[in-house]
């Protein structure tokens, strides 16, 4: 292989791919390896650790074929001290990299040696493939990411739920207090039902790619175990979590008695405010025309707040953990949310009151 | 010709023999306590090849009839009770009427016995349950000789499933040494093989007896303690937490004098000593309890060994709580000496202080709990402590308080389920007085300790008054005072709780399900911050869990607290799960080693960690401060020898 490139054509190929690579130890010496490989008469760079395997492709002037693979790190560090174009030739496991008056010979390894890779093909026509628009996901991401649990116990509440039905896909999270539940129209209708967990780590990752690419159309399709994403040429693959999410629609309340209407930035101000005594608990007691929000800690001190809401149901207390509250608030611009409760120890809906339940979060109370 | 067929007789007494006798040691056991019941003062054993060969027990007891004689080797013949109601009244270590019969069975033996009033005893030789017609006369000291020989000869079983010789000879030594500590008037002499092993004859206590057994050092070691009331009468003698071994459940246990094992005693010991040692070490302690027969049921087992008490909480507490305040006195003597001085001077001083105390109160008051700011460790406070008394009557009042609590909780404790057990009205004997006498100085103590320094990098240096050098682990005494603080505040505030969104079940087999068919454990719990219901037949749900818990963990911890509430035995009722969890947030919240401190924080930090509950060790056992005395430094520089 002998190919010619800009050093900022590879490097901003390099940072799109080499994650998986350089992510973590792996035993098989070769996953730290990037992948250079001839296809369909482009030159693709490939990177796995056989949880998430991304591509992407390379501008570069191919001047003799063949595939290799070559040390993803010292690959990075090299074309970082680079400033001009780059000549990347192998002979046989060897690679000779070489700018201006350097040459760098390094050890790489057959490419034939690499860890057989998913299938990443993608047919931008076919008939169980979705698209959306890039932003459109990326913030469906963010309403969920931050109710996703951490416990290691209950690895299914590890990822997102990715849900396709019809003509909606809708994600899911919840560590076992809250749940936040997103859903958005497609444009075009798929026939295939969808159901599967995306782990947080595939997640966060896929937002950094997805944030470094221009193109606006984001393709995913699914089987079993594994989702892919393409977005421009770039392709991203992961594993996802086997086993199946809890029935979240259950856990939904209908049927609730109360609703009050609140600004969102009073609101989340009240209870960051509140949140500065008390980092666990915080009390709101709900008057006519008034929100009373108020925390104790022994031996720190308290605070009480007092908002101005429409509300002239029976005067009601509950308690909610002021994270959960401004996780949700943060994660929206609207001016106004609805605020919908039954009794104070059942959950309530909190949701923003134009948004007609694209997005909802449901949160557990504190019991007092 | 039917299946089932009735044993033989021989057989029937062979198998029940194997019983109560599995070994030489339980067959010597059996023997030397029959003497004891006959009030032998001096007692001989003698064994070859660890008893299989012959047996030589011989003692000075009252002695046996000619008649007795033939009785004695009978199955179910026995002199210490007549009927069944008897057995709550026994303080004889036999009623079975097993032993004898049984040895005789599986042996061949020779008994020798004269009272007092014959000047001749009788001697009846038996061959494997086959009695004599006749028994013939015996010149003798008066007393009784029992001579076994061929233990197990007709039972190759047993003989087959014996250890090595040490251990079998191990496991005598370890009854007769046992049986020894309990019977501290009897003389013990054990011969094995031609060589005397044991001779134990001191009189003077049961400290001398453990002395002489265990050796001086380990005497040296052990502190005394004793809990008293109407029902029942606890007294022994326990490691201090510098004392250090690795065996464990090392612990001698006697209920009535005899030897026992009682899982929930020993569980009391550690439970006693799980703040004040670490991890892998574990203590020895000789404990001896006294109470009336019908508190607790023996006759359990044939060799007698387990015991069943009446009431397990009330044991466990008084058991626990004892051995921990004693421990605790131990190390504040240890830290910080001069104790009876001081004491003294009090006591000469009473009236002054009563007057004082009143005029410290009204400043107390009015400085509105300024108090703790004082400089404790100004040169006029150092000497002249008395001004300061008000701190330690604050202190012994919250002392007596807690002490009648503990009172109050015995009370409502049913020993009996008629009758209820007046412990309020207990005397505390000497456990209290001791204990009150140091609470009332370790206030004042810890006003003795002048900061010097600091060591690099973890240690605070002070001394006290007797010139002490005391270097305290910044970290530990910090993580002391964290952890007391959140253990406080979990249980003072209202426990918050966290509800779960998706329930979680607990499906529990039936034979437990059963421990919490009662509604009420469900309520009791609620104030925990666990919010259950059973679900089902055995399935209990999972609404919500404290707010401390981590997620992961609400299985476990509320399995732990059902547990608790249904045995009513754990002091503290708080979960393992969550007192760890308090133990790592009070480590992550406390100054870390290496942290270098001004002289102020360190005043700070010592002060703080006196009002604590056990000021000495850390949560995890480490000790907090340990000390080198004056003496011992003038001994290595040769000032004195």
């Amino acid at each position: 292989m002998h190919i010619k490139c800009s050093k900022k054509d590879l490097m901003n190929s390099l940072s799109m791919c080499s994650m998986p690579a350089i992510s973590n130890i792996n035993n098989n010496p070769i996953i730290n390896n990037l992948l250079f490989l001839f296809d369909n008469e482009k030159l693709n760079l490939i990177s796995t650790n056989l949880e998430i395997t991304i591509k992407t492709d390379i501008k570069a002037e191919i001047i003799e074929k063949g595939n290799i693979t070559i040390p993803a790190k010292k690959l990075i560090d090299i074309t970082k001290e680079a400033d001009e174009n780059i000549d990347i030739i192998s002979n046989e496991n060897k690679v000779n990299i070489k700018f201006g008056n350097s040459r760098f010979s390094i050890l790489g390894m057959s490419s034939d040696d690499y860890p057989s890779l998913p299938n990443l093909e993608l047919k931008e026509d076919d008939s169980d493939i979705i698209f959306l628009e890039k932003n459109i996901f990326i913030q469906m991401i963010k309403k969920t990411i931050y109710a996703v649990s951490t416990d290691r116990d209950r690895f299914v509440l590890n990822g997102i739920l990715l849900k396709i039905e019809n003509k909606t896909l809708t994600l899911v999270s919840t560590d076992g207090k809250r749940l936040c539940v997103v859903s958005s129209e497609l444009e075009k209708e798929t026939t295939n039902f969808i159901e599967i967990i995306i782990p947080t780590k595939t997640i966060n990752e896929l937002l950094k790619i997805l944030d470094k690419i221009n193109s606006n159309i984001l393709y995913i399709k699914t089987n079993d175990n594994q989702v892919l994403f393409k977005l421009g040429d770039t392709i991203f693959i992961s594993k996802v979590v086997d086993g199946k999410f809890p029935n979240y629609k259950q856990v939904i309340p209908n049927n609730l008695t109360k609703k009050v209407i609140l600004s969102r930035l009073e609101f989340l101000s009240a209870t960051k405010r509140a949140s500065i005594i008390n980092l666990d608990s915080i009390k709101y007691l709900f008057n006519e025309n008034k929100l009373i929000v108020s925390a104790i800690s022994p031996g720190v001190g308290e605070i009480e707040d007092e908002l101005k809401i429409d509300y002239t149901q029976e005067n009601f207390e509950i308690a909610y953990n002021p994270r959960y509250i401004m996780d949700f608030l943060e994660s929206i611009d609207d001016e106004k949310i609805s605020l919908e409760l039954d009794t104070s120890f059942n959950p309530c809906i909190i949701k923003p009151l134009k948004d007609d339940n694209n997005y909802i979060c449901v949160i557990m109370p504190m019991r007092i | 010709m039917s299946k089932i067929k009735l044993l033989n007789l021989d057989t029937i007494e062979k198998i029940a023999a194997g019983e109560v006798i599995d070994r030489p040691e339980a067959c010597i056991k059996e023997m030397v306590e029959n003497s004891i019941d006959a009030g032998a003062k001096n007692i001989t054993i003698e064994i070859e090849n660890m008893g299989l060969s012959s047996i030589k027990i011989i003692d000075d007891g009252i002695g046996l009839d000619k008649d007795d004689l033939f009785m004695a080797t009978k199955l179910h013949a026995t002199s210490k009770i007549s009927k069944i109601e008897d057995l709550e009244k026994i303080n004889t270590f036999g009623f079975r009427g097993e032993a004898l019969a049984s040895i005789a069975r599986i042996s061949n033996m020779e008994i020798r016995s004269r009272v007092l009033k014959n000047d001749f005893g009788y001697k009846l030789k038996i061959k494997a349950g086959n009695i004599d017609k006749d028994a013939e006369k015996q010149g003798m000291p008066f007393g009784t000789q029992i001579f076994i020989k061929d233990l197990f000869f007709n039972v190759p079983a047993r003989k087959k499933f014996l250890r090595s010789k040490n251990v079998e000879n191990s496991k005598i030594i370890d009854t007769i040494e046992k049986i020894a500590i309990s019977y501290d008037e009897i003389n013990f002499i054990l011969k094995i093989d031609g060589k005397i092993k044991l001779n134990i004859f001191s009189k003077e206590g049961k400290l001398f007896r453990i002395k002489e057994i265990f050796g001086k050092e380990l005497g040296n070691e052990l502190l005394p303690f004793e809990f008293q009331n109407e029902s029942f009468h606890i007294f022994g003698y326990t490691s201090t937490s510098e004392y250090r071994s690795s065996k464990k459940n090392n612990y001698y246990v006697f209920v009535n004098k005899r030897i026992i094992n009682s899982k929930i005693i020993n569980i009391a010991i550690n439970n006693a000593y799980k703040e004040s040692l670490v991890g892998a070490f574990c203590p020895i302690t000789f404990l001896f309890l006294e109470m009336s027969g019908e508190y607790f049921d023996c006759n359990i087992h044939p060799r007698k060994l387990d015991v069943r008490f009446m009431n397990e909480a009330a044991i466990f507490s008084i058991v626990s709580e004892t051995i921990k305040n004693t421990l605790r006195n131990n190390d504040i003597q240890n830290v910080i000496e001069n104790t009876v001085k001081i004491a003294e001077e009090r006591e000469n001083n009473n009236q002054n202080i009563e007057e004082i105390d009143e005029k410290q109160k009204y400043i107390t008051n009015k400085n509105n709990n300024k108090n703790l700011k004082l400089d404790i460790f100004s040169e006029r406070n150092f000497k002249n402590y008395k001004t300061k008394i008000y701190f330690s009557n604050e202190y012994r009042e919250k002392y007596l308080k807690s002490w009648q609590n503990l009172n109050a909780m015995f009370s409502n404790v049913d020993l009996k389920k008629e009758e209820k057990l007046k412990i309020s009205e207990t005397k505390i004997i000497e456990t209290k007085n001791i204990k009150n006498e140091f609470l009332f100085e370790e206030k004042e103590k810890k006003e003795f300790l002048k900061v010097i320094g600091f060591f690099p990098e973890k240690y605070i240096l002070a001394y006290n008054k007797s010139n002490d050098l005391i270097l305290i682990d910044e970290h530990a005494a910090d993580e002391r005072i964290n952890y007391e603080k959140l253990l406080d505040d979990f249980k003072n505030q209202k426990i918050l709780s966290k509800g779960l969104l998706f329930p979680l079940e607990i499906e529990m087999p039936f034979s437990i399900m059963d421990k919490y068919k009662n509604l009420d454990i469900y309520k009791k719990v609620e104030s925990f911050g666990y919010f259950l219901e059973p679900f089902g037949k055995n399935i209990i749900k999972i609404n919500a869990v404290p707010n401390i818990l981590d997620s992961g963990k609400e299985k476990e911890a509320t399995l732990e607290i059902l547990e608790i509430f249904s045995d009513n035995i754990n002091f503290d009722k708080i979960p393992n799960v969550i007192i760890e969890k308090i133990m790592m947030i009070s480590c992550k919240n406390s100054i870390k080693a290496k942290t270098i401190l001004s002289k102020e924080e360190m005043e700070n930090l010592i002060k703080k960690l006196f009002l604590t509950k056990n000021p000495y060790h850390c949560p995890h056992g480490r000790p907090t401060m340990i000390s080198f005395s004056q003496k011992e430094m003038d001994k290595k520089f040769f000032r004195i020898i």
